[in-house]
């Protein structure tokens, strides 16, 4: 009877580790996810039994220097989802697997333009892009609506306007008492809505993704940094401009005390917000394209996304079901499960049936003027972010003249690649 | 000798807890700044590190604004605590309780949530301190968008961070000196002035160098305040050594750029603190 029952266990036991070894475990590391991303998480799980997916959340702040550390260690994570600003790095320090075998002919022409190069460094594919954000540019309807001028706003499908009806609106909302727009540039967070502000005038950080040189010091940036202190001058944006963050910024803006914005928080969070009693005001934001003056073209949509990446250093077996998993992160079932209504899709052909009336316009933006480079896969991104607020900081506070500060900092941009 | 020996047993748990968490590290320190070192490549570059740092234009920026923030964190916290501690030691043990406990609370809390409420009370629009001198009918500063006054600003946050504990020690220190010591200048016809720098301050000594030397130490690695406050701005302005090593390590990931710098604060701080434990308590009085 005894030992029946040790033939058994051993049965059991070699059972369950041939049904163990069966399965390929992979290690996940992500931001606390909400109850929606969870239930994701499980579906995949259930989509896919020979797949153990060991998920650890970290907050957001650690998670950074934790990967940093299990990179030094030699133990990353098989799959991470972190955003671009972050996993770029670990793909110019050569940490990321290739992903471009995993993509269609069809994807290629699905994603939104500029998508893929924006997510491929040395030649390779390393990152799916997923929860995309717009860095476009909104005003406040409401204060429009005040002011009298809320008929001056585009509404034609494209939404453009010139800068002279742009301005004409500015003048209204400072009629109210309000500042109609506001700069920020204490740090390099939030980066991409100060140069929304360079776009109006047909500058850009790069060109033709050549990240060895900037072009903000072209006449069109200078002319725009210039703009942009003169606007501080005359009081239409207030000033302290080189000690205000985009934090100070948001909360200015959600205080209605800024009437036109680069979009630098999110509808849905401003509603839960109003929701929860946090704030008293919920502005009608209303997005338009970025007014810009004669002779420049539509803007390209700067944007922010995250992005599902798959390690180097696993075994062939693994590494399939980490791109498995990491392709699940940056398709369109996800995208689904935990669309908002201004939660922008990745590719072209994915349903936007639910997006409010600005995520569509935002999509459309995107489709047709495609993504705007913000330098994220420059191996010198964050060098780049640091040294463009100091530039900003300087002209701002009149150390140096906008042409000065903008050469000096494209000088110290080209130093970078000495 | 074996005495001596037992000796050295006791102490020999800390000197392995240093060994472990400090002169390892320091040493290691020193080594990683030979090295072009990255997340997982090195090279030896001998004193290279060191030639980069030299010529590096925000150099003597950082070690200006180090020295500015040191001086002008050790004063006003050594004259702020000793002035309120002088202040309340005389009161009701109550109310010693009570403002210890006041004074000591922001010290307690992370310093992240400390920073966000400065960085509300120095916001040039709807920022407190700007409202309380509006109704002074002083007009708005822009306490974190001009170098001087975001030096200030940091200075003034991290001071009272550290003024609850400083203050608790000078209170100690206050309340140990002997009553028969006041009463007998009081009958040599010494003032409460006299009494405060000939009875006072001597006998306060050894706190007040303790306390001016940890002062000086944590004032050299200030790095919390500058990166929730000003982040090293505006214009390099607060950008001190601990923020560039951090901003070279951490964010660029060039360590061994970084381990020099670190390397350049060790032999700024350690030649600092030894010369006031030295020279300082020498004068000391019991």
């Amino acid at each position: 009877m005894k030992k029946v029952f040790v033939i058994a266990l051993l049965v059991i036991g070699l059972g369950l580790a041939a049904f163990a070894a069966d399965k390929v475990t992979i290690r996940f590391w992500t931001g606390p996810p909400d109850e929606v991303v969870l239930g994701a998480f499980e579906y995949f799980r259930e989509q896919n039994p020979d797949i153990d997916l060991v998920c650890e959340y970290i907050p957001v702040g650690n998670l950074r220097e934790k990967v940093l550390l299990a990179l030094t260690a030699g133990e990353p994570p098989d799959v991470l989802y972190d955003y671009i600003g972050r996993t770029s790095a670990w793909a110019n320090g050569g940490f990321l697997e290739p992903l471009e075998d995993t993509l269609t002919e069809e994807d290629y022409e699905d994603y939104m333009p500029g998508m893929i190069e924006l997510n491929s460094i040395g030649g390779h594919f390393v990152s799916y892009p997923l929860s995309i954000t717009f860095r476009g540019y909104a005003v406040n309807r409401t204060l429009c609506e005040q002011a009298g001028v809320a008929d001056l706003l585009p509404t034609e499908p494209g939404r453009n306007w010139t800068f002279e009806t742009f301005m004409e609106v500015a003048n209204a909302i400072k009629g109210l008492g309000i500042y109609p727009f506001g700069f920020f540039a204490k740090g390099a967070s939030g980066d991409y809505y100060m140069l929304t502000y360079f776009q109006m005038f047909g500058a850009s950080l790069y060109e033709n993704g050549d990240y060895t040189k900037t072009t903000l010091n072209s006449e069109a940036g200078v002319r725009a940094l210039q703009w942009m202190i003169d606007m501080v001058g005359q009081g239409y944006a207030p000033k302290g401009v080189a000690g205000l963050a985009d934090d100070d910024y948001v909360a200015m803006k959600v205080r209605g005390q800024i009437g036109m914005s680069g979009w630098v928080d999110s509808l849905e969070q401003l509603e839960l917000n109003f929701k929860n009693g946090i704030i008293d005001y919920v502005p009608d934001w209303y997005m338009v394209s970025l007014p810009h003056v004669e002779g420049i073209p539509g803007p390209p949509a700067y944007m922010a996304w995250s992005t599902a990446v798959v390690f180097k250093g696993q075994s062939a077996e693994k590494l399939a079901a980490s791109k498995r998993f990491a392709r699940f992160l940056g398709g369109e079932e996800f995208y689904k499960m935990r669309s908002t209504p201004n939660g922008l899709p990745q590719c072209k052909s994915y349903n936007i049936d639910h997006l409010s009336e600005n995520g569509k316009f935002q999509t459309e933006w995107a489709s047709v003027n495609g993504v705007g480079d913000l330098g994220y896969a420059s191996p010198f991104y964050l060098e780049v972010r640091d040294l463009q607020y100091v530039a900003l900081q300087e002209a701002f506070m009149g150390l140096k003249r906008p042409k000065e500060a903008l050469n000096d900092f494209a000088d110290a941009v080209a130093k970078l690649w000495e | 000798m074996k005495r001596d020996r037992s000796a050295y047993l006791f102490i020999l748990p800390a000197f392995l807890f240093a060994s472990i968490f400090l002169f390892i590290p320091l040493g290691q320190g020193i080594y990683l700044s030979l090295f072009k070192a990255g997340i997982t490549t090195r090279e030896f570059v001998g004193f290279k590190n060191f030639i980069k740092m030299g010529s590096d234009p925000l150099f003597w920026l950082e070690i200006k604004n180090t020295f500015i923030i040191v001086i002008g964190l050790v004063v006003l916290n050594l004259g702020l605590s000793l002035f309120i501690a002088v202040a309340i030691h005389k009161l009701s043990n109550f109310l010693q309780s009570f403002f210890r406990f006041a004074f000591y609370l922001p010290g307690i809390c992370a310093g992240v949530v400390t920073s966000m409420v400065w960085i509300w009370i120095f916001n040039p629009t709807y920022g407190l301190l700007n409202y309380m001198l509006s109704l002074m009918g002083i007009p708005p500063i822009y306490w974190l968008s001009v170098g001087d006054t975001a030096r200030l600003a940091v200075i003034m946050m991290v001071c009272t961070w550290m003024l609850g504990s400083h203050i608790i020690l000078f209170l100690a220190a206050l309340n140990a000196v002997p009553e028969t010591m006041y009463e007998a200048a009081r009958i040599d016809g010494a003032n409460a002035v006299q009494r405060f720098f000939y009875i006072t301050i001597p006998l306060i000594m050894p706190m007040t160098v303790y306390i001016l030397v940890t002062t000086t130490v944590g004032a050299f690695q200030i790095w919390e305040a500058i990166y929730m406050l000003t982040a090293g701005g505006p214009a390099y302005a607060t950008t001190n050594i601990v923020y560039r090593v951090y901003q070279l390590g951490f964010s660029y990931f060039r360590f061994g750029e970084a381990a020099a710098h670190g390397v350049l604060l060790l032999c700024i701080i350690f030649p600092i603190a030894f010369f006031q434990f030295r020279y300082l308590s020498k004068k000391l009085e019991f």
